[in-house]
């Protein structure tokens, strides 16, 4: 979905050190400006004084090292891209240790524990009926939920299930779409009919759909189960961004010099196809965590998910439908978080887009 | 072009046959026995068990079920469809071992008897009018914000955008339609003017009703209204940014610079020249999007209580009727690979320069 959309801009740090570097030509629009050869001189002048001074600290990959360390650079002046590290950094520091964030003083205020050891407000499964579904308080901000428990320690430890399907899933939809995606590009012929023929059959089964018609079938659906389920239908849009990638860098004269020096096919395939195919694919991966965040949420609050007693925020969101009219407070903490994180991911994808772009260089 | 179009109906017959196959698998593989939750507390005889077992197929193989369902292998049981009003009043047996499945137009039924086909259509019209309706709101606001956006990059109006197509783009559909819903009952709930209260009188539905009033009638776009934004929103954001995208690459092209230098005025230049090329990249994306729609209706077919397809969907899902689950994903996939056909085609006509081989 995200591949039709292909954003490229430019903050106004990024354009001015570009108008300074090449010349007028780049002025920061996105419609990459085709360079003079003067200024496509300094520019490749410029990429190995770079290749040739960071050489020494990275350990001598060269030339391979250029578009990332690069990319590095422009990154780091990057607000959007700074925005979307911190809230993702905030994310997975949530998702390791919730016990330690969930007692940071100014989200906690009632530090209490009413019943001793186990019976704090800090532990998620701590509840008192009477206190069910009230609004949120100077003690309790974000109010407590349908069974008397602490929301905040409830969308605290939520993000680790999320975080856990998210990174789970792009992995390993990664690593299924670098294999397949790579064979059908750099082998071509029938290879490629056969390996994108069932591609094809995959990419057109709604995810959505299949998530739901199988995690129905598995009895006790815990993170990994809908993990599982959710790569077997998730990983055949990556596929196709690995296939064409790899296509577009095996005709390359590098590969050509390799396989003239005698390199074997594997070894041209992962030693130079795809360390050079990988920025594209990168950027999809990430994107790709915050949709599966999302599918996940969407599939715990449909009831084919994660199953209570997980902590899930498509699950708080699921068990505080039916009183949305009355108390929308039990709504709007869950779904920000999750709304928060997928939007983390997808800005993040989006800077990284802009620094890796090579038609933006 | 004419090779290029056998070429991709050709491909288009393995991938229908192969998703289904999977789907098919999928649904087969439900656990519990249906027959069982069909006699519910009662218990049930054995021969009346195996005999609705034997009527379903469901102690048959999975590979031959599926052949049966496809109807590329015959059916064993008796099959009235075929028998004319007459014959079946005169009482003639209806025969066996006919070819009796989705090439020929059936798709099964559900285990309460009615035909899956009935079903499909009666929802079908419902969602599709809360995709066409949902549709018409994305890719006309769509391409106005990505339009203003891109003609003036960097402008307040730009960031706006920018900004605003990324969060809607983040927020899951669920968070997006219970947010409404909750903005409503808070509006109906507060003191606003009376004059506000009747403009937005019978326009503000989240509980959905006047389900089959005729398309395009007022009663049907104000029952429709709320859902079909809600439905639209994320495609709505992603037309905006395509829009944006793609206008901006062409506003530096030769022909827009040459259509300015012919001395034509700003608005011939964005209507005629600029706004023409940019909207070829919009166009697919839309087509493709009509069939995403349908499928993607599930949680705001949920959420607001329109009983259509998705709907349906999760309700077979949880009475385990398999067959009206396959025949929905069956439909669902159909669609997309035809708005995928229509799409290739239709690039081809709005852009020449594309070569087909």
């Amino acid at each position: 979905m995200t591949d039709t959309d292909s954003e490229r801009v430019k903050d106004k740090t990024g354009r001015a050190r570009n108008t300074r570097a090449g010349g007028g030509g780049g002025s920061g629009d996105p419609a990459a400006p085709s360079l003079t050869t003067e200024e496509r001189k300094r520019r490749d002048r410029h990429t190995i004084e770079k290749a040739e001074l960071s050489d020494r600290e990275i350990g001598g990959i060269g030339e391979e090292s250029s578009l990332w360390s690069d990319a590095w650079d422009s990154l780091k002046r990057k607000p959007i891209f700074l925005v979307s590290a911190f809230l993702i950094a905030v994310f997975v520091a949530m998702a390791v240790a919730p016990g330690v964030f969930a007692s940071i003083p100014p989200l906690f205020v009632d530090q209490t524990c009413p019943e001793g050891e186990g019976g704090c407000w800090q532990n998620p499964q701590y509840a008192e009926l009477g206190r069910s579904a009230e609004s949120p308080s100077s003690e309790h901000w974000f109010g407590h939920d349908v069974q008397g428990r602490d929301q905040v320690t409830r969308v605290v430890y939520g993000a680790r299930n999320s975080l856990t399907i998210g990174l789970l899933v792009a992995g390993s939809a990664t690593v299924i779409a670098l294999l397949l995606g790579s064979m059908a590009g750099y082998f071509g012929r029938w290879a490629d009919a056969l390996l994108s023929r069932i591609t094809d059959i995959w990419f057109v089964i709604p995810l959505l759909l299949a998530g739901i018609a199988f995690l129905n079938i598995v009895p006790r659906r815990g993170p990994l189960q809908v993990a599982a389920v959710l790569t077997a239908f998730g990983w055949a849009s990556m596929m196709r961004i690995v296939r064409s990638s790899v296509i577009s860098e095996k005709n390359q004269e590098y590969v050509q010099a390799a396989r003239a020096l005698g390199a074997g096919p594997i070894r041209i395939m992962f030693r130079h196809i795809l360390p050079n195919s990988l920025a594209p694919v990168l950027v999809f991966t990430t994107i790709t965590i915050g949709v599966i965040i999302g599918a996940e949420a969407t599939l715990s609050f449909l009831g084919v998910g994660l199953q209570l007693p997980a902590i899930s925020w498509g699950l708080m969101v699921s068990e505080a439908q039916r009183r949305v009219q009355t108390s929308p407070h039990l709504l709007l903490y869950p779904g920000f978080f999750v709304s928060a994180t997928v939007f983390a991911f997808i800005l993040m994808g989006d800077a990284l887009r802009d620094a890796l772009d090579p038609r933006l260089r | 072009m004419g090779r290029y179009l056998i070429r991709r109906v050709l491909q288009f017959i393995p991938v229908f046959f192969g998703a289904t196959f999977i789907v098919f698998m999928m649904v087969f593989l439900l656990p519990g026995d249906p027959i069982r939750a069909l006699a519910g507390e009662r218990p049930m005889a054995p021969a009346v068990q195996a005999q609705l077992r034997d009527e379903y197929d469901l102690d048959d193989p999975a590979l031959i079920r599926y052949g049966k369902w496809l109807g590329v292998l015959p059916d064993d049981d008796p099959n009235p469809r075929v028998l004319t009003e007459e014959q079946r009043a005169a009482g003639v047996e209806p025969p066996t071992g006919t070819f009796n499945g989705l090439l020929q137009g059936n798709f099964g039924e559900n285990f309460r008897g009615d035909p899956v086909s009935d079903i499909l259509g009666r929802t079908i019209p419902r969602t599709a009018t809360l995709a066409v309706y949902a549709f018409t709101f994305e890719a006309i606001l769509g391409v106005i914000a990505g339009v203003f956006a891109g003609l003036r990059k960097d402008s307040f109006v730009d960031n706006l955008v920018r900004v605003s197509t990324i969060m809607v783009i983040s927020i899951p559909i669920f968070v997006i339609g219970f947010g409404v819903q909750i903005l409503i009952i808070a509006f109906i709930q507060s003191d606003a003017p009376g004059w506000l209260r009747s403009l937005t009188d019978g326009w503000l539905n989240i509980s959905w009703r006047d389900p089959d009033a005729p398309i395009f009638s007022l009663a049907s776009i104000k029952a429709f209204f709320i859902p079909a934004i809600v439905l639209g929103s994320l495609s709505l954001a992603y037309i905006a940014r395509l829009t944006r995208t793609s206008l901006i690459e062409n506003l530096r092209a030769d022909f827009v610079r040459t259509a300015t230098a012919k001395g034509l005025t700003r608005s011939r230049t964005v209507v005629r020249h600029l706004l023409r090329n940019s909207l070829i990249p919009v166009v697919t994306f839309l087509g493709i999007d009509l069939g995403n729609l349908m499928g993607g209706a599930i949680v705001t077919e949920t959420i607001f209580n329109v009983t259509g397809l998705g709907w349906e969907v999760l309700n077979g899902i949880r009475g385990q009727e398999g067959t009206v689950v396959l025949g929905i994903i069956t439909f669902l996939i159909f669609i997309f690979l035809v708005a995928n056909l229509v799409v290739d085609i239709l690039y081809a006509y709005l852009d020449p320069r594309i070569r087909y081989d």
